[in-house]
């Protein structure tokens, strides 16, 4: 590194010495530099050869110039867009590096008798569970089997029963403006849950997925906040619009059944049936059926879709076609509840189509994956590392 | 000491100044312009990650170029294996010697080229016919000016230069543009 710098110094003092603008200390450092060695003197003829003939010493800046915006929308979709998510990754990545090496560690010490030990423990896929949180801040439970019947402040009713949380009692207090009461239920990595809401709207939550919404719907509208992934499919109310919040954009409907992603900082709001309006600040859209908005870089951009395959996750469906293998990965991982780990970063770029059940063995998608032959995947206890 | 790039805005005018001479200086690697168009994008995701141990400009510098250099070497090692099994990875063209060399000559052309665009256009061009190793007469014929304007154009061409090849430009450029 030290050369280097002392190097990037020099490449200035040449600089300042053909435009005329070089200080006499500096030009005794750089006449100290000239004198070290044959190989500085050819290299500082070459560059002033270079400048004679003007297009070719130019040649390479300029097309780097050219290339510079284009190639900025990359970096930027790359880098600081997704700031939040490296610093989780590096630590990911420093505590996988660590794992590592506790387990060259181990090998070393314990040679043979290793190979047992290293067996890895069972991936389970994901399964029915949540947590409900209530009014009052407490937290309950939520798995197949639990069935619990619980009376929220306010008379409203909640059933939990079958892998669903259904709201039933007074749908408005007539002549009562009391407070509104808010329950969230929070699906962990590895799990999904649904729900039907006092107005009878039904709910679907993928893993990692959290909803917040009023226990009974009292004012003009039926406001929900949501983050990760929710398929909804909203009771008709002409008179009450639903609005879903997420990420600071608001997804407004009448009745309609509709999938939201929000993992990172986009939204992409799909449309099954029905009509959607999508605002955010002063930009907004409406969608039609088999269309897709994307929010991102504060714009709405809006392409046409089968909308059906990206509600196929509620059905016990994993389908990706021509999608990014992070992306991919990313969604697995929220199933089986496992962290990624790329060899090389630019695999996360190289796209595939599948489509497998998500009630299956984690390996069944990785192997089908790895026939291509273009990625191999290996388990190592929580983690699958992408190799080349 | 404390990283350099602090925002978002930091980086992209890091990335803005420092772009045409990775991707120059992969273009003299590789030969192709998409791949090193590729490779130096590549080089600045890298960076991004690691842009907390950039506690100076230089450091900064020095950094992104030895970057490039790791990921030119690996596309090598994959390409080698790809069209030939048997064949030794040549080291010789990216030895150290030549790695310094390559970046004294892309860094003395980035400087050169963001300082003298800054001319007015008058002034660029006497500056340029300097570079190419044109006598102040020479000059003067060529553009139709006399010696003295040449000579006066030149003068106010100091302040300009001088200013852009500091050692502060960098840091002068993000307080200026930055947030």
């Amino acid at each position: 590194m030290d050369l280097l710098k002392k190097r990037l110094n020099i490449a200035r003092l040449i600089a300042e010495e053909l435009t005329g603008t070089i200080d006499e200390k500096d030009r005794v450092v750089l006449a100290r530099w000239l004198d070290e060695d044959e190989r500085h003197r050819g290299e500082y003829a070459n560059i002033l050869e270079s400048l004679k003939t003007r297009n070719e010493a130019w040649k390479d800046q300029e097309r780097g110039r050219q290339l510079m915006e284009a190639r900025w929308g990359t970096v930027k979709y790359h880098t600081v867009r997704k700031t939040s998510r490296w610093i989780t990754w590096s630590k990911y990545a420093a505590i996988i590096v660590l794992l590592v090496n506790i387990g060259i560690f181990g090998l070393v010490n314990e040679g043979k008798q290793e190979v047992e030990n290293v067996t890895v423990a069972k991936i389970e896929h994901g399964s029915m569970k949540a947590q409900l949180v209530l009014a009052n801040g407490k937290k309950v439970d939520l798995r197949p089997e639990t069935s619990l019947q619980l009376e929220e402040v306010g008379g409203t009713r909640i059933l939990t029963s079958d892998n669903r949380v259904k709201y039933s009692g007074k749908d408005s207090l007539t002549g009562q403006p009391a407070e509104v009461k808010y329950n969230t239920l929070i699906v962990p990595r590895g799990g999904e849950f649904s729900l039907e809401l006092a107005d009878g709207t039904r709910v679907w939550l993928n893993a990692e997925s959290r909803l917040r919404y009023p226990v009974a719907f009292t004012g003009k509208e039926r406001k929900v906040e949501m983050e990760g992934e929710v398929y909804f499919e909203v009771a008709k109310n002409k008179e009450k619009p639903f609005i879903v919040t997420v990420n600071g954009v608001d997804i407004r409907v009448l009745g309609t059944s509709f999938n939201v992603l929000a993992y990172q900082e986009d939204v992409v709001t799909t449309l099954v049936e029905g009509k959607v309006q999508l605002k955010k600040g002063n930009k907004q859209v409406i969608l039609s059926p088999n269309q897709q908005a994307i929010w991102s870089d504060d714009e709405f951009w809006v392409k046409q879709v089968d909308a059906r395959n990206f509600v196929l996750w509620k059905e016990g469906v994993f389908y990706f076609e021509d999608v990014d293998l992070e992306t991919i990965l990313d969604d697995m991982a929220r199933w089986y509840n496992v962290n990624v780990f790329y060899m090389n970063p630019a695999l996360k770029e190289m796209k595939f189509s599948v489509e497998i059940r998500r009630y299956g063995d984690i390996n069944e998608i990785l192997r089908r994956i790895e026939q291509t032959k273009r990625v191999k995947f290996e388990i190592k206890d929580r983690t699958i590392n992408v190799y080349e | 000491m404390s990283a350099i790039i602090q925002s978002n805005r930091d980086f992209e005018i890091f990335f803005r100044e420092n772009f045409s001479s990775v991707y120059a200086f992969m273009k003299r690697y590789t030969g192709d312009d998409e791949l090193a168009a590729d490779l130096a994008q590549e080089t600045f995701i890298r960076v991004y990650e690691r842009r907390d141990e950039i506690v100076s400009v230089d450091y900064g510098k020095a950094f992104l170029y030895t970057v490039a250099r790791h990921l030119y070497w690996n596309h090598c090692k994959h390409q080698r294996a790809k069209e030939n099994y048997f064949a030794q990875l040549d080291e010789s063209n990216v030895d150290d010697y030549d790695f310094l060399q390559e970046v004294t000559r892309q860094e003395t052309m980035r400087m050169l080229y963001v300082a003298i665009n800054q001319l007015p256009p008058q002034t660029r061009n006497v500056i340029l016919l300097n570079l190419e190793g044109k006598t102040n007469p020479e000059v003067a014929e060529e553009l139709g000016i006399s010696v003295n304007t040449v000579k006066c154009l030149k003068k106010s061409a100091y302040e300009i230069l001088r200013g852009a090849l500091s050692k502060n430009y960098f840091v002068i450029l993000m307080f200026l543009l930055g947030e």
